[in-house]
């Protein structure tokens, strides 16, 4: 098929004068008439979905087998689908929340009536799909695509196991079949690295400049006045857009805070149902809500064209994520804003991620033990049997996974008979990136030139310019700030805010004997299992460390003045009797004992026991110095740090008590201590502290 | 290894053509026969190479190869349905298993170079690939064997296991499983030659441990998911003998059997020298192999031997010494084993 005969179909799809875009009619040509295999790297928005539509219906009406379409996307393209349609272009979708319709996708394989099959990447590992729908295929595939091609690269922001299978399905694949690889942000070393696993990849490659976005970089160190700026601003900005968090804990907050300033913010992260997140995806586009508040989880797969502005609550981790956030604004409208806000915690939680991204390879060793001696585990019974936090172990599996050395059937994990080493090395390697990356961002936070152009040469744009419209282009660097009552009002929301302390619920594993050796004799286990009469209630603590409503106060109290304030006594003191309101009621108050500050707890708790008009009773006591819980790497050291470190010595009082801490990280202190106070007759335990640690992601 | 380096463009393509992964009913892929004579048309053709074959049409296929319009329609059907078995490839692949073909440089060697043309076209296995260069003693016999053969087939493996000789079998009940559990269990290592199911049987836990250990290799020329059947178990028996040095028949039906059969076999085609057990109450089969002119391991004498490798060499070797006992009915042909002295 010649480029006019193309461009006919292509009118079908879009519109009498839709005309090729540069670079589309050459890669069309090359994937569908010359058999080539395409690392295409184009902007969002630019048109890939057109390129492979179209090499489709070239190569069917040559009589090739249908296309294969690999993509995270596929709930979201609809409107691609249905002008692929126009054109007589018949896709059908498979992912796991479209079930139903699998029979008759069945159908219509079998019948030979489906051009484009488009599976999610996870399907690709499905014995369902794999038994069952891929058979169909007329035993031959005529074209394989794969979007999001950076996802198959180590170095790249977004790599994915699943992407790791089709690389090696690619490998497999015999030469006469035409691959389409296709990404909006690869610089120069993810781009290498794809073309390094993907053997014979042609690289097709456009600017990645967006002209209608204007960029902004504004910092402001506390998170109140960040709260108080977009509270003030983003009723201003036209359109409905996006505000990104880091942690799932600010993207709840943010839209908390928002609503409370009557503007239509919604939250958005990983923790919400599959079913709630499609309806919010909705709801923004459909422009009922004005901003989403959300985490990296709204990710790849969302698409609105007219997307006003996409702002950052704190600074992301890397030029390429931040890019492909902020390349959501502006797809299809003149104008489009993109704000990056940035603060005093951005280099902590940066820090935080790069240091728990990788797993210590002991700890994936003793998954692989655990696996080893059974057929098949649920992640639960590896938890039971490891004792860890759930995140690590889906982290560790999952890492282990693209090593081959498990696999999983539905929930069922298993070891594979591929034999496994830890590759320090890579892990190694890895690290560095992420740390020069995070530097990349803070120079891009500093940078006075074009920002749009600093972007353009950090990804490897193949024709950088300045953009003429970005705050450093056209001079408008002069901040407006908030009215101080608005950053007042976040204050107090923030101050207002507490965090919810989950219990331990067992003892890891591996260190059981310890653990029985260490526990006084009535509160032996045989088990991993916490028993449930010993366990600490759910606790509260008042503030995230170092957060603007009360971090900074908590940091103060800690650091500067060696007392924790009677603003902070007051605010825990209103948090315990209003908000939180433990039931049973606690009868007394405890403190956690420190071997270094004895004094800064035990006076806080004094004070809070007289607050709350209950009596204090200064009874557990440290036996020996320990490390500061924040420095343990696992959950297995931070452990062994504190058993033995503890006695309750005297007659506790009976009924429920509040166990008073400043700083908790682990809650293993918490949990022991509820043990052993539980175990010398105290009613249940309310764990309290004034700042939580550790953020989370996603 | 990665994936890649087990096969090859032209592996690849054989592969497609002779394996009965992700076939459909519209053509059914190539016996061992009908690839022989394939291979021939192809490397007597243009093509020259398996890999050449992928992407021209049936008509051109045709004209180059001299081969019916259907078979060249086959054929094209059969490389077309790559996309579907990389898929599969992958899934093996990722579960620890692997696949070679007989023009990849990693098949067996020694297989390649005992069997000949008649080694399967296609091998599916799991465990160090590499470890199948050692050449190993094939132990084969029945299921059901008495207690002289149970305590025969035990000693047999831990000899083996102590002359760091790997044990070659079946991986059946009976003999088979005696003879390799002994041998594993005295330290030693496995091949062993599955008829089916060689993708169920690497999820037990012990024998996946083994694999990762490096003391266990399985290996079937069938597809991995394939279930039971006699005809595969007979044809598998080739690949047992092919891997060895030397055969001893543990104990054998007369005139049935697929120890009987695969025995006289391999005496027939000398694809190594065979023992067979001997003693007081030895089946009628091992009697008659060792009428046949299977070379005799005395139950008596087993038990003493203190250098495995050493008294099989010498007690082929003494055979060699009087050749024209070996009668021409079951020796078709010279034995090979003695040609290639
Ligand atoms: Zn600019």
């Amino acid at each position: 098929m010649d480029r006019l005969e193309a461009e006919r179909l292509l009118q079908q799809m879009l519109g009498a004068d839709a005309r090729f875009r540069d670079g589309q009619w050459e890669a069309i040509d090359r994937a569908a008439n010359h058999r080539q295999r395409l690392l295409v790297v184009q902007r969002t928005g630019w048109g890939k979905s057109l390129v492979y539509f179209l090499a489709t219906k070239i190569l069917r009406d040559a009589g090739a087998g249908p296309t294969l379409l690999i993509s995270p996307l596929l709930s979201l393209m609809r409107n691609q689908i249905a002008a692929a349609e126009r054109a007589g272009i018949r896709a059908l979708t498979i992912h796991s929340e479209n079930l139903a319709e699998w029979p008759q996708v069945e159908d219509a394989l079998r019948a030979n009536r489906c051009d484009v099959l488009m599976v999610s990447p996870e399907r690709l590992s499905n014995a369902g799909f794999l038994e069952k729908l891929l058979p169909l295929l007329a035993a031959r595939i005529g074209l394989f695509v794969v979007d999001e091609a950076h996802c198959i690269s180590d170095w790249g922001h977004d790599f994915r196991p699943d992407y790791r299978r089709i690389v090696r399905v690619l490998r497999h694949l015999p030469a006469n079949v035409p691959v389409i690889c296709t990404t909006a942000t690869a610089n120069n070393r993810v781009v290498q690295d794809v073309m390094s696993q993907v053997v014979s990849l042609e690289l097709s490659r456009g600017p990645l400049i967006r002209p209608s976005l204007r960029l902004y970089n504004i910092r402001l160190a506390d998170q109140a006045e960040r709260l108080a700026w977009l509270a003030q601003f983003v009723p201003k900005l036209s359109g409905n857009g996006i505000i990104y968090t880091l942690t799932i804990q600010d993207a709840r907050r943010v839209a908390e805070f928002l609503q409370r300033e009557g503007i239509a913010a919604r939250q958005y992260h990983a923790d919400l149902e599959g079913e709630q997140r499609v309806q919010l995806e909705q709801a923004l586009l459909r422009n009922e809500v004005k901003a989403l508040v959300a985490t990296v989880a709204l990710g790849m797969g969302f698409d609105k064209p007219d997307l006003g502005f996409v702002i950052h609550f704190q600074r992301p981790g890397s030029v390429v994520a931040y890019y492909q956030q902020v390349g959501r604004a502006g797809r299809a409208v003149e104008t489009a804003y993109g704000v990056l806000l940035s603060g005093r915690e951005d280099d902590e939680i940066a820090d935080y991620f790069i240091r728990t991204a990788f797993p210590p390879a002991e700890f994936m060793q003793q998954v692989l033990a655990v696996l080893e001696k059974a057929t098949g585990m649920t992640i639960e019974e590896i938890g039971a049997a490891l004792n860890c936090r759930r995140g690590t172990l889906e982290k560790a599996l999952r890492l282990l996974e693209v090593d081959q050395a498990v696999e999983h059937r539905k929930t069922v994990w298993s070891r594979t008979a591929n034999p496994w080493t830890p590759d320090v090395m890579r892990a190694e390697q890895v690290t560095a990136l992420r740390r020069a990356e995070v530097e990349q961002m803070r120079r891009y936070v500093e940078h006075t030139g074009c920002l749009m152009e600093f972007l353009a040469r950090a990804l490897d744009d193949p024709s950088p310019a300045s953009c003429g419209k970005c705050m450093n282009c056209t001079g408008q660097t002069h901040r407006q700030s908030p009215p101080t009552e608005l950053v007042q009002r976040a204050v107090e929301f923030l101050r207002g805010d507490s965090i919810l302390l989950s219990p331990r619920l067992r003892w890891p594993k591996t260190i059981l004997p310890e653990v029985q050796r260490a526990l006084p004799a009535d509160a032996v286990v045989s088990s991993t299992v916490i028993p449930e009469p010993l366990r600490a209630q759910p606790g509260r603590a008042l503030c995230i460390w170092g957060d603007a409503g009360w971090g900074r106060e908590v940091a103060d109290g800690k650091y500067v003045a060696g007392r924790f304030s009677d603003a902070l006594l007051e605010a825990a003191a209103r948090l315990v009797r209003e908000k939180w309101n433990p039931q049973p009621a606690p009868a007394w108050v405890a403190a956690v004992p420190s071997w270094r500050r004895p004094e800064l707890v035990r006076d806080f708790a004094t004070r809070l026991a007289a607050k709350l008009g209950l009596p204090f009773a200064p009874l557990i006591q440290q036996l020996r110095d320990t490390q500061p819980q924040k420095q343990m790497e696992n959950s297995v050291t931070q452990l062994r740090n504190l058993l033995g470190a503890f006695a309750v010595v005297g007659d506790l009082p009976r009924g429920p008590v509040l166990l008073v801490d400043d700083l908790t990280d682990s809650g293993w202190t918490m949990a022991v201590l509820s043990v052993l106070l539980q175990a010398h007759g105290s009613g249940p335990v309310h764990p309290f502290a004034l700042a939580k640690s550790s953020p989370r992601n996603s | 290894m990665d994936a890649r380096d087990f096969l090859t463009e032209d592996g690849r393509a054989l592969l497609l053509l002779c394996s009965t992964l992700a076939t459909d009913d519209t053509a059914s892929p190539f016996t061992l026969t009908e690839w022989n004579q394939l291979a021939r048309r192809i490397h007597d053709s243009p093509l020259q190479r398996p890999a050449a074959l992928v992407g021209q049409s049936a008509h051109a296929l045709a004209e180059t190869l001299g081969v019916t319009r259907d078979d060249a329609d086959r054929i094209v059907r059969l490389l077309e349905r790559g996309g579907r078995v990389a898929l599969e490839l992958e899934t093996l692949f990722s579960r620890g298993l692997w696949v070679v073909t007989r023009v990849d440089p990693h098949y067996p060697a020694k297989l390649r170079a005992t069997l000949k043309h008649q080694s399967p076209t296609v091998l599916f296995g799991a465990g160090t690939l590499s470890l199948l260069k050692r050449a190993g003693i094939a132990v084969v016999g029945s299921r059901n064997i008495d207690e002289a053969g149970t305590a025969f087939a035990q000693t047999l493996g831990c000899k083996c296991a102590e002359a760091s000789l790997p044990v070659v079998s079946g991986g059946a009940r009976g003999t088979d499983s005696i003879a390799m559990t002994a041998c594993l269990e005295a330290g030693g290592t496995a091949f062993g030659v599955l008829a089916d199911s060689l993708e169920r049987t690497i999820r037990q836990p012990d024998l996946r441990q083994l694999l990762l250990d490096e003391r266990l290799v399985l290996l079937t020329p069938y597809a991995p998911t394939a279930g039971f059947s006699v005809g595969a178990a007979m044809g598998r028996n080739k690949v047992i003998y092919g891997l060895a040095d030397y055969a001893v028949v543990v104990s054998s039906d007369l005139q049935k059997g697929g120890t009987w059969a695969g025995a006289v076999e391999a005496l027939r085609a000398g694809w190594c020298p065979v023992f067979a057990r001997d003693g007081h109450e030895v089946p009628a089969g091992n009697r008659k192999l060792l009428e046949l002119h299977a070379a005799a391991l005395p139950e008596t004498e087993l038990e003493s031997l203190s250098d495995l490798p050493h008294w099989f060499q010498t007690h082929v070797a003494s055979r060699e010494e009087q050749p024209e006992l070996l009668p021409m009915t079951v020796m078709e042909r010279p034995a090979k084993y003695r040609a290639k002295r």
